[in-house]
């Protein structure tokens, strides 16, 4: 309990010098904001073109599609609120930046990642979360308390995938440094999350949910609030999504030992 | 007269640096570079199988499945060839305020963004050339062959041109740096639309006629969409010509701007950076 609080302080800290830093760059604030909107329009303009021509992909109708687009867009508001440093990892591995990380008391992977906290990020995160409640109001006609219990338990779900994902990729950074392994693996295969995996088959399926669970940020959520998933399945996925991700945070550690100053 | 001859004969120094920076890390130069944009359109290739199947048809917009994945091979091989916002580094040196160590070189700075474009494009051509071989020699009954000689060089000339658009407008939004100091939003919104306008995402014929008609106005159509529709046969030499119109208007434009962006910015630089 005392460790939770100690990593909530420094969060709390982390926010204040974001929400200062960026009281000094007020367009770019604005310009970010604007950005992942733009970002929102483009993925939903996408897909409601393909819906024009068709009334499901894959089974996913229009509707419990959104919801999907909706997952998508939350976690990747978590990923601007609070990770987007990681998107810098590779470089700053390269250029030997990371001693000052090692000395601080947290975990490495903590202060490093969480470091940018974004206050834009924070104004995209309520548009991303009104068209996933809007998406699940659609879907969902007659939500009850139960469905909004184990939405935000979906909600969690994809913000966590987020940050195992993230931590999972960098770690080719680690064995491969000054590659850019991680942002052309994030791309690839983010590319994927954005889809329902069943259009893929079921090895595939498998492998992108329990193996690089890209599909944990949206479509095993998204299935389990649409009721896709039975409850054994969808206790079983979550519960080993949560045991992969702390694994895939020890390993990052593990392979972190070995990071020498000025690496490249 | 002599200045631009001068130039020029520095130009292949440049192409020569830019690649040793390139070529420095060799898996950053698989990743990077070699395959680059391929990761997208083999995900595409299963929704429009998804989508087939799932409605039944044969034909989508016009396009047969067959026709959708010669669009996306042709895409992905033209995508390659463009520069994107990490192409680039002109924001960080004005931010960090080491761009006046290039301003002292005996060559003008925009050869070294120049170079950086010809490096990029000749690999990515060359690269673009193998993938397509490659994919020829293995699945041969899918793989898309242009319809004929003319259309393969009139692809490759709308592509090239496209291609110093998305320079000169990455070359203007990082310019933009000197008064915004930070401009990666900016550079991200540009792909953003780009991406969407070009037909990147899914073929503009596609989307709503009036949707066409208007991206038609804009060079990102002219780049990917039309040059793979150009290969597809699915356009004609006359929209060719008109992509030609269209391009060469923005090009001067860009170019204007670029001219005017670059004098105005480095004559407030400070030089100590922001």
């Amino acid at each position: 309990m005392t460790t939770v609080l100690h990593y909530l302080r420094i969060a709390r800290e982390l926010a204040r010098v974001g929400i200062v830093r960026k009281s000094q760059l007020q367009l770019e604030f604005w310009c970010q904001v604007i950005m992942d909107c733009m970002w929102y329009v483009s993925h939903v303009a996408v897909f409601e073109v393909l819906y024009a021509h068709v009334t499901d992909i894959a089974g996913w109708s229009r509707a419990e599609f959104r919801v999907m687009l909706g997952f998508l867009f939350v976690s990747d508001a978590f990923m601007m609120i609070w990770l987007s440093q990681m998107w810098r990892f590779g470089r700053d591995l390269k250029d030997g930046k990371l001693d000052p990380f090692r000395v601080r008391p947290a975990s490495t992977l903590f202060i490093y990642g969480f470091q940018q906290f974004s206050l834009e990020g924070c104004t995209n995160m309520l548009f991303a979360f009104g068209y996933l409640v809007y998406a699940v109001r659609i879907a969902l006609p007659e939500p009850s308390t139960l469905t909004w219990l184990l939405f935000a338990g979906c909600v969690l779900l994809s913000c966590w995938a987020r940050f195992v994902t993230v931590t999972l990729f960098s770690v080719l950074e680690l064995a491969f440094v000054g590659s850019d392994l991680s942002r052309f693996v994030t791309e690839l295969l983010h590319s994927t999350s954005d889809r329902p995996l069943d259009v893929f088959g079921a090895r595939i399926r498998a492998l992108l949910i329990y193996v690089l669970p890209v599909g944990a940020l949206t479509y095993v959520p998204a299935s389990l609030l649409l009721g896709r998933y039975g409850w054994l399945e969808g206790v079983g996925c979550v519960a080993w999504l949560l045991a992969f991700g702390v694994a895939v945070t020890w390993g990052w550690s593990r392979a972190f030992r070995g990071y020498q100053s000025a690496m490249g | 007269m002599s200045a631009l001859l001068e130039e020029l004969r520095v130009l292949p120094h440049v192409v020569a640096y830019e690649w040793r920076k390139a070529s420095a890390f060799r898996m950053g130069l698989v990743s990077r570079e070699l395959l680059r944009g391929l990761g997208r359109p083999v995900v595409a290739l299963f929704v429009y199988f998804a989508m087939f199947e799932s409605s039944g048809a044969r034909e989508l917009g016009g396009y047969t499945f067959h026709q959708l994945i010669a669009y996306l091979v042709w895409t992905s091989v033209i995508f390659k060839c463009l520069t994107d916002e990490k192409s680039l580094d002109v924001a960080e040196q004005i931010f960090d305020g080491y761009i006046t160590k290039y301003l002292v070189m005996p060559v003008g700075f925009f050869t070294l963004v120049l170079g950086r474009f010809v490096q990029l494009t000749g690999l990515q051509l060359i690269a673009s050339f193998v993938f397509w071989c490659a994919g020829a020699l293995l699945v041969p009954a899918y793989w898309p062959h242009p319809v004929s000689a003319l259309a393969l060089a009139q692809a490759l000339l709308l592509v090239l041109l496209g291609a110093y658009c998305y320079l000169l407008v990455h070359f203007i939004l990082s310019c933009l740096a000197f008064w915004l100091d930070v401009v990666w939003s900016l550079l991200n919104m540009f792909r953003f639309v780009a991406s969407f306008a070009s037909g990147l995402l899914v073929p503009i014929a596609l989307m709503p006629g009036s949707v066409n008609e208007a991206l038609s106005y804009f060079f990102p159509y002219w780049t990917v969409f039309a040059p793979a529709e150009l290969l597809l046969g699915r356009m004609s030499g006359g929209d060719a010509l008109r992509g030609l119109l269209v391009r060469g208007a923005w090009t001067v434009a860009l170019q204007a701007l670029a001219a005017i962006t670059w004098r105005r910015g480095i004559a407030r630089f400070a030089g100590a950076g922001a």
